[in-house]
């Protein structure tokens, strides 16, 4: 497994224009967005981005298992906009610029306007995975520009390219086999908790910040069992030595049918792998945990990334 | 660090005291920072506006900017309801 051996700067890219750019992946799709947006709402396949405390982008996505008619939805939706809010909605024909940016989808867009700004909708369906996602690029007190616009479409992508995804939200970064589907997630200030399910093993990623405050008075293994869930707090917490930073490392000895649980196929699953590194020059304490009901394959460790930005 | 701080008591608690010998009309609370906590109150010197106190934190602890806002906001908040702090 790559715990990463560097800490890659926020994906950050640098336009032209001198706008710095970061990547958000989320729940099945990413893009490039401008370095002074953050995340403002964030949900199951739905994703609200602000700038200066202002939304600027709203992103919800869902895969179709019909048949889907783009023009009934782009009118289904325009409806929704009640004419006593917004005085002008219409379908729109996308510009040029877009159009190109939006190669690999089929794709249509509305514009709006009303008392409290105006906006610029895109709904997309993807031929490919299935998905009808709509970018929703709100304009309340100042324009967002064309350029970001474009860039943001043209990066757009609603389902992994590869074996992996991505997933980059925050400050973290990690890429997972593509079978692992979100079930949980948990963003609190200091804490982040995702977990992640397949048919037959279960991930989940932390994050603790900041390190200097958690581990005062204690080290990463004094850290790590007083967090751990108190079915994990047996046996002993190997350091890791030849990791870049400091780490401790636990797994369960899951080998045969002594490794089944008492009620096999129910029950807690038996094989449970963990380790946990303190970034030092991020100031942060990442952690990962993988539960299965058989012994956990090295190959799935190979595939897992994650890293702090 | 410990915070001391006064409450006054509702006029009919006040009361009610009063018949258990108690006439003082203000009661002392304590609440005890940790060390973040003790930080944000420690970069309150009446001047800073809430965002500077954001981004100083944020700085000094190396959170992500939307992290500490919540944080620093919510403590803030939280010091506001008890009475200890006025926001102008």
């Amino acid at each position: 497994m790559v715990f990463s051996d560097h800490v890659t700067s926020g994906c950050g890219l640098s336009g032209s224009s001198g706008v710095s750019w970061r990547q958000v992946a989320w729940d099945g799709i990413r893009f490039d967005a401008p370095g002074d947006w953050d995340i403002k709402e964030i949900g199951f396949k739905y994703l609200v981005m602000e700038s200066a405390g202002v939304p600027v982008l709203e992103i919800k996505w869902r895969r179709i298992a019909g048949v889907f008619n783009l023009q009934r939805q782009i009118n289904r939706m325009i409806g929704r906009f009640g004419s006593k809010t917004f005085e002008t909605r219409r379908v729109c024909p996308l510009p040029a610029g877009w159009i190109e940016a939006l190669e690999p989808f089929e794709a249509t867009g509305f514009f709006w306007r009303g008392s409290t700004g105006q906006g610029k909708a895109v709904l997309l369906f993807c031929p490919v995975c299935r998905n009808a996602v709509l970018l929703h690029f709100i304009e309340t007190g100042r324009s967002i520009s064309a350029d970001v616009i474009i860039t943001v479409l043209r990066s757009f992508r609603d389902h992994a390219e590869t074996e992996k995804a991505i997933w980059c939200i925050f400050d973290i970064r990690a890429e997972l086999p593509v079978r692992f589907a979100l079930k949980r997630y948990r963003f609190e200030p200091g804490m982040f908790e995702l977990s992640f399910d397949s048919t037959t093993e279960k991930i989940t990623l932390h994050r603790f910040a900041p390190a200097s405050v958690l581990l005062s008075g204690k080290d990463l293994p004094g850290f790590v069992r007083e967090t751990m869930p108190a079915e994990d707090r047996l046996g002993e917490l190997q350091m890791v030595r030849q990791a870049p930073w400091p780490a401790v490392e636990w797994q369960t000895a899951c080998v045969g049918r002594q490794a089944r649980p008492r009620f096999w196929p129910f029950g807690k699953s038996p094989c449970r792998w963990f380790r946990w590194w303190h970034v030092v020059e991020k100031n942060r304490i990442l952690g990962i945990r993988i539960e299965a009901k058989k012994p956990i394959e090295p190959v799935l460790l190979e595939n897992i990334r994650y890293e702090t930005l | 660090m410990l915070l001391t701080y006064p409450v006054v008591l509702r006029p009919w608690f006040v009361r009610l005291l009063d018949r258990f010998g108690s006439s003082s009309g203000v009661i002392t609370k304590k609440l005890q920072l940790d060390e973040l906590g003790t930080a944000v109150w420690d970069m309150m010197n009446g001047g800073s506006t809430v965002e500077q106190i954001v981004d100083a934190f944020a700085k000094k602890y190396q959170l992500h900017g939307k992290e500490a806002e919540i944080a620093v906001t919510r403590f803030i908040r939280d010091l506001g309801k008890r009475g200890l702090i006025g926001l102008k």
